[in-house]
């Protein structure tokens, strides 16, 4: 008779259970530990709306209904927890139940950040030492965010200064990665402009023994937002690399980023289920991650082998020389405005034509080389003409390009360089170099620098001079491909 | 170390200590420092949780029972000199008061 009662009345609570789960609402609230007070009013306003804080679970907040009211809660950071734990540690029930004892409901905990509301109205605070309170505050918005104000400034600086800008500016990838850097950069400085403008004042405060302020609903209200611009920024980039040729690096891309959210998701489960401390949670993250960045790389490298076209190096040749060694060269065909056979430089032999072609809407950037391999085994060099066209509308671009082409290229070895007569490329200006023969080879080089209002042109040939007759055919081929080089027949 | 760091108290840290200069359940201070002072002195639970951590970590207070996650607590001879040296720069801090305002 009674197990027969036991029973009803187990059922009757795991029925109560299901309903309460049913009518439960989720919400996640975005906040930081120096916007505790947001927290703390939004969660006022749904008790206003009939809506109680149940429960802490997974970072998200759980409601149940109740009866429409006012409610104190208090949301605090305690540095006694760990940022990895998953779900309250020893020490966090342990410092829930001090709270306990002076009026405060215990809810539930998001890493240090722990939720509480008064049970007994007119609850002692929390915290009644604001110099503690502050430095854990302080402590606990440093470890969150000094990582990403230090990472994005870093990966910026790196992206900026090992690629030239030539590369940054005729690259979708490059642009769109920067772009998106740049999106995630502002929103960290304004979070830290947000923290600094919230310490200096309160840190004031604290020295004079008055309160804490922490910063409201506007605040929390914002952070929304930021998720919306970086999503926006990340939607638009993958947009325009699919749009400009580059599908392939959204789709992987795009992939990367899914994979990663669905690892941390699976991560984060298993760890509560796993129930294990904070420490633990972390050398376990940082494992999986170490894991995943090798899967990934392995992925990626993969999908390189299969998916980028071999073919395009070219076939392969072999060459015996008089040495009797053997030398492995490849050969495409590509098709290109100018070829050593243009500028008498080859005999009998195979010539190789290379094309690399990097565009964007702000500017383009064409390298071209043709070489000339000779079937004599006795000529162990290659020969052959090697030429980058740069061009863009903007005259930003060019002085930027420009600038960094006398830099690089001219003003590392001045002496090297001798002002050429401009008029013969029909350009502002010209300089050239003329390199002899390294020690054993017999290839002497002439390079110039031709700048047009909007071209550079970075013309190297291996021979000792180009006449005029050479220019005219080089300025009248590149005139087809790059219209900013003059037509010299034109002129 | 300690010593320069609790070279003075505040109001809290010196209530905490007379508290605990009988043996007593960590959270049952609360109550116990407001009955001292009749309520003048509040100390809010996580104040008071990160104060006794940091007093054991200095050795200024020692744990003496544990049953679950209720902990006591006592003073130690270290704690005690701390507190009778915030005494007598209490009491010569009024005493020098007293000269110069002349009460």
């Amino acid at each position: 008779m009674n197990e027969g009662k036991q029973e009803k009345k187990q059922k009757l609570e795991k029925k109560q259970k299901q309903e309460k789960k049913q009518k439960r609402l989720r919400r996640r609230i975005l906040f930081d530990g120096f916007e505790c007070k947001g927290a703390e009013e939004y969660l006022q306003e749904m008790a206003q709306k009939g809506w109680l804080l149940d429960e802490i679970k997974g970072g998200s907040c759980y409601f149940v209904p109740m009866e429409p009211g006012k409610l104190r809660y208090a949301v605090k950071v305690f540095d006694g927890a760990s940022a990895y734990d998953t779900e309250p540690s020893e020490t966090s029930l342990t410092y829930a139940e001090y709270c306990e004892k002076a009026g405060w409901y215990f809810v539930g905990s998001i890493g240090k950040l722990h939720f509480f509301y008064e049970k007994q109205s007119g609850a002692v605070d929390i915290e009644t030492d604001p110099k503690l309170e502050l430095k854990a505050v302080v402590k606990y918005v440093l470890i969150r965010n000094g990582l990403v104000w230090l990472l994005f400034p870093f990966l910026i600086f790196m992206n900026l200064t090992s690629n030239g800008f030539a590369h940054i500016i005729t690259s979708y990838i490059s642009i769109v990665s920067i772009s998106m850097m740049l999106a995630a950069l502002l929103v960290a400085t304004a979070r830290l402009v947000n923290f600094v403008l919230w310490l200096i004042p309160n840190k004031r405060r604290v020295d004079k023994g008055e309160r804490i302020l922490y910063r409201g609903r506007a605040s929390v209200r914002f952070n929304k937002w930021w998720i919306v611009i970086l999503l926006l920024v990340l939607a638009l980039g993958l947009l325009v690399l699919g749009l400009n040729g580059e599908k392939l690096y959204a789709i992987v891309s795009l992939g990367v980023i899914i994979l990663v959210l669905a690892y941390c998701i699976a991560l984060t489960a298993i760890l509560r289920r796993l129930k294990i401390p904070g420490t633990m949670n972390l050398v376990i993250t940082i494992a999986a991650g170490i894991g995943l960045s090798i899967l990934l790389i392995a992925c990626i490298v993969v999908g390189v082998i299969f998916i980028f076209p071999f073919d395009n190096f070219g076939k392969v040749y072999k060459k015996t020389l008089s040495d009797g060694s053997t030398e492995i060269f490849t050969v495409s065909q590509d098709k290109i405005p100018i070829t050593v056979k243009d500028l008498g430089i080859s005999e009998n032999g195979i010539v190789s034509n290379d094309i690399y072609d990097d565009h964007t809407i702000f500017a383009m950037d064409i390298n071209y080389s043709s070489e000339y391999e000779s079937s004599n085994p006795e000529d162990v060099d290659s020969v052959g003409i090697y030429y980058e066209v740069f061009a863009s509308p903007y005259s930003w671009v060019m002085e930027k390009y420009s600038d960094e082409k006398l830099y690089h290229d001219y003003l590392d070895f001045p002496e090297k360089w001798e002002k050429a007569d401009a008029g013969v490329w029909n350009a502002k200006k010209v300089y050239c170099r003329h390199d002899t023969a390294e020690e054993g080879s017999s290839v002497e080089d002439v390079r110039y620098l031709v700048f047009y209002q909007n071209a550079v042109l970075d013309f190297t040939a291996d021979k000792n001079e180009l006449d005029e007759k050479d220019i005219t055919i080089i300025c009248n081929k590149l005139h087809q491909e790059v219209p900013a080089i003059p037509d010299l027949d034109g002129k | 170390m300690a010593r320069e760091k609790f070279a003075t108290l505040t109001e809290q840290m010196y209530y905490i200590l007379l508290a605990l200069l009988d043996e007593c359940c960590g959270v049952d201070i609360m109550e116990k420092v407001s009955q001292m002072t009749d309520g003048r002195i509040t100390v809010g639970p996580g104040t008071l949780y990160t104060l006794l951590g940091q007093f054991q970590k200095e050795k200024i207070i020692q744990e003496t029972l544990v049953e679950g996650r209720r902990k006591s607590y006592r003073i130690t001879q270290k704690g005690r000199n701390i507190l009778t040296d915030e005494y007598q720069r209490l009491k010569q801090q009024v005493a020098d008061g007293g000269k110069v305002l002349e009460l």
